[in-house]
């Protein structure tokens, strides 16, 4: 019985570009119309070259006077004939062709955690999608609203929406298109979830870390806290963004993520720092103020709060505020 | 001199007075222009000048008085900068520091030159509406003498000074203001434009020639430490004055603040009702209004408070307190000062509970870097004892010590209370 064989012609990044079952022999390879295996690499001669069974029945890879001849690898040594054992990769011209018996034992499959995981199907689901755009658009208004010292119409409300309504789709758009290009889907939905979802997540995360740093009087105002939790949020859309975008594994998208955050920590830690070589006359108190039921630090009297404010001096003496 | 006299009184009845008071001015300047300098302060390495004031000759040894700000440069940065001394009559010569009063903006300086003598000082009253003539060289022009009137001591004032209506322009800082007789009534030092300018009074000048024995050269050290210890104890002077008595309050909403707490300051009140508007606003303020001349740069010895009362019209507490949080991180009134000035701030933040208000507090300081000892501090701290009003306010000390600013940020906190409705609504 013949073995079976299969040959695979791959592209440039090693990815399979032609599979080619291999059940009659010889194989003749090469840029010729009427060469069994048609390779469309201008390094290829017409006649390329021939694969062919032994008296033994073992594949042998004959090189037929190429221009450029028939390389082994990963030895890459010029062969005119030569016998093959198991897995063979061919170099002929600029094209690799890679041949394996047809009995080649494939992995498992591995698990596809996208599908199953409640959440994806939760982001996959175009009423999740809406519910969370418009969330964001919600808490955008209330936001607006707030901080605004006038009493606002309906149509200033709406108004006041319409940016975040604009770029949650644009940046979902953008997103897809990427999808489109290297998962063959464009994911619109489930891109629109995760910008919306992060949108809630910065507000949820700046409003906690605001009624923190009011309620316990912290000597730092919550922005740093906020930029910190604020990567963190960005990390996760951006993981959620590339896993549907492309088709690295989770473990890659959650490296690529990471990386990227701790990029932005460093910036973010490295404007600080240069922001602080500046001389400025701002007051670097905690901003915060909330409503009184909230402010659960224990209230000192005026005797004590400018005893414990001596602490202020030592701090203007080591010179780090110059 | 008899007939002279009589001529003026004529001419008065006539209704043409101004000749007379020109023949006047005309022999004060004749008369005492040998007595009064051109003090430059030229940049050491290149002799250019730098600025420009006037002077004039105050004692028999010599020694020429000037303001503080004219000759500060000396003292802050005595190797780039260097003085020198013009008389009307063309003579050049280099001068030293010998003494300054940085608190009442004075200084005495030295010269090699001779002059014939000297001016005297009028330290005893003088009344209001007297004839004033001010001498100096107002923007590097020459010697210009300008006719104006006494108008006594400002009333309210941290730092003080007469009040001359005439005009002063920048030049002729530091030139003497005589009266009719001669006598110099006080020291050019500043002007609020169209004709309101300020003089030091002469007693200020006799008091700093009573502690200056002799023209040794004032050292760049000595001259630091004379501006530490005039600076230290002149915040002291005033803070402690502060702290003697509870502050005097008024009523602002429902609340007691710390109202007009000294006769130097002058206070200043507004409200924003306006519709469409969700929060109404009153806010009132205090100055010293006065400082004093550092540096170039810098500037010292004031006290600023504002007080910002807000309250919430048909809106929820997040929301009055998202509108409450922007007032309490509002720009507050800056004093000037640059890095080479001072440190940037440090604050230590608390809840500060006095009586049945709670407040979030922030006492920020900053050090000076120039006068070792000396913060400009500032306190703000903002009510939290309703959901839909509060009161933010912010109190400016500059240049006061670590000690002074953190007992008179309890005692101005401990002024605070609460009282009833004031007005119905």
């Amino acid at each position: 019985m013949e073995p079976l064989m299969v040959a695979e012609v791959l592209d440039k990044s090693g990815r399979v570009h032609e599979r080619l079952r291999l059940d009659h022999f010889p194989v003749s390879i090469g840029r010729a119309y009427h060469n069994d295996i048609i390779l469309d690499d201008e390094f290829v001669s017409p006649d390329h070259a021939r694969l062919e069974l032994d008296e033994t029945g073992q594949p042998v890879i004959v090189d037929l006077a190429s221009d450029n001849g028939t390389f082994l690898l990963p030895a890459l040594t010029r062969i005119t004939r030569q016998p093959l054992a198991g897995e063979s990769l061919l170099r002929l011209g600029h094209t690799l062709i890679r041949l394996r018996r047809a009995d080649f034992q494939v992995p498992p499959a591995r698990r596809d955690n996208l599908g199953l995981n409640p959440a994806t199907r939760w982001l996959t689901h175009s009423a999740g999608a809406a519910l969370t755009y418009m969330l964001a658009l919600g808490l955008m208004v209330l936001e607006h609203v707030q901080s605004s010292a006038e009493v606002m119409s309906p149509q200033q409300l709406l108004a006041s929406a319409v940016p975040l309504a604009v770029a949650l789709p644009v940046w979902a758009g953008v997103w897809a298109l990427v999808s489109r290009s290297f998962a063959h889907h464009a994911y619109f939905v489930p891109h629109l979830a995760i910008a919306g979802a992060a949108v809630v997540g910065f507000f949820l995360l700046d409003t906690a870390a605001q009624y923190y740093a009011f309620a316990f009087s912290a000597q730092m105002s919550a922005d740093l806290v906020f930029e910190v939790a604020a990567i963190v949020v960005a990390a996760a859309a951006l993981y959620g963004h590339l896993r549907f975008a492309t088709l690295l594994t989770p473990r890659v998208v959650g490296v690529t993520a990471f990386l990227s955050a701790a990029a932005l920590v460093g910036m973010a830690a490295l404007s600080d720092y240069a922001a602080q070589q500046e001389f400025s006359d701002e007051l670097p108190y905690p901003g915060e103020l909330k409503p009184p039921a909230f402010a659960l630090g224990k209230a000192k009297s005026p005797a004590r709060f400018a005893e414990e404010a001596r602490t202020i001096v030592p701090r203007l003496d080591s010179g780090a505020l110059d | 001199m008899h007939r002279l006299r009589l001529f003026c009184f004529s001419l008065l009845l006539l209704g043409l007075a101004a000749p007379c008071a020109a023949a006047q001015t005309q022999k004060i300047f004749s008369r005492y222009q040998d007595r009064i300098v051109q003090v430059r302060i030229l940049e050491a390495s290149s002799g250019a000048k730098a600025g420009v004031g006037s002077g004039f000759v105050a004692s028999p040894s010599g020694l020429i008085v000037t303001n503080y700000h004219v000759i500060a440069d000396l003292v802050h940065k005595p190797a780039h900068y260097r003085g020198e001394v013009l008389t009307a009559d063309g003579r050049l010569a280099p001068l030293h520091l010998v003494n300054f009063d940085v608190v009442h903006d004075l200084a005495l300086v030295a010269t090699d030159l001779p002059f014939r003598g000297h001016l005297l000082l009028a330290t005893g009253p003088v009344a209001v509406g007297e004839r004033v003539y001010s001498i100096g060289t107002p923007l590097d022009l020459g010697f210009t003498i300008v006719e104006g009137t006494y108008n006594g001591l400002l009333q309210h004032s941290l730092y003080e000074k007469i009040h001359f209506t005439g005009s002063l322009n920048p030049g002729m800082s530091g030139g003497p203001a005589l009266l009719g007789d001669g006598r110099v009534v006080g020291v050019n030092v500043a002007t609020a434009g169209n004709q309101v300018s300020f003089l030091v009074p002469a007693r200020h000048v006799a008091a700093l020639l009573a502690r200056t024995p002799d023209r040794t050269p004032l050292t760049a050290e000595a001259a630091r430490r004379l501006l530490s210890h005039d600076l230290i104890a002149n915040q002291a002077r005033y803070v402690e004055t502060l702290l003697a008595t509870p502050l005097a309050t008024t009523r602002l909403g429902e609340y007691q603040v710390p109202g007009r707490i000294a006769s130097f300051l002058r206070c200043w009140g507004d409200a924003r009702r306006e519709p469409g508007q969700v929060v109404e606003q009153v806010t009132q303020q205090c100055s010293s209004e006065d400082d004093l001349y550092l540096s170039r740069t810098q500037q010292t010895g004031m006290i600023h408070y504002q007080h910002d009362y807000s309250v919430g019209r048909n809106i929820n507490r997040f929301r009055f307190y998202a509108l409450y949080q922007a007032q309490f991180n509002q720009p507050y009134e800056k004093i000037p000062a640059e890095r080479e000035d001072v440190s940037r701030f440090a604050c230590h933040t608390d809840f500060v509970r006095h009586g049945s208000l709670t407040f979030k507090a922030a006492l920020c300081l900053r050090r000076y870097k120039t006068v070792p000892g000396l913060y400009d501090a500032v306190l703000r701290a903002a009510t939290l004892n309703a959901p839909t009003r509060g009161l933010v306010t912010t109190l400016i000390l500059g240049g006061v010590t670590e000690d002074n600013a953190r007992r008179f940020a309890r005692h101005y906190l401990e002024s605070f209370s609460e009282g009833s409705r004031p007005w119905n609504r």
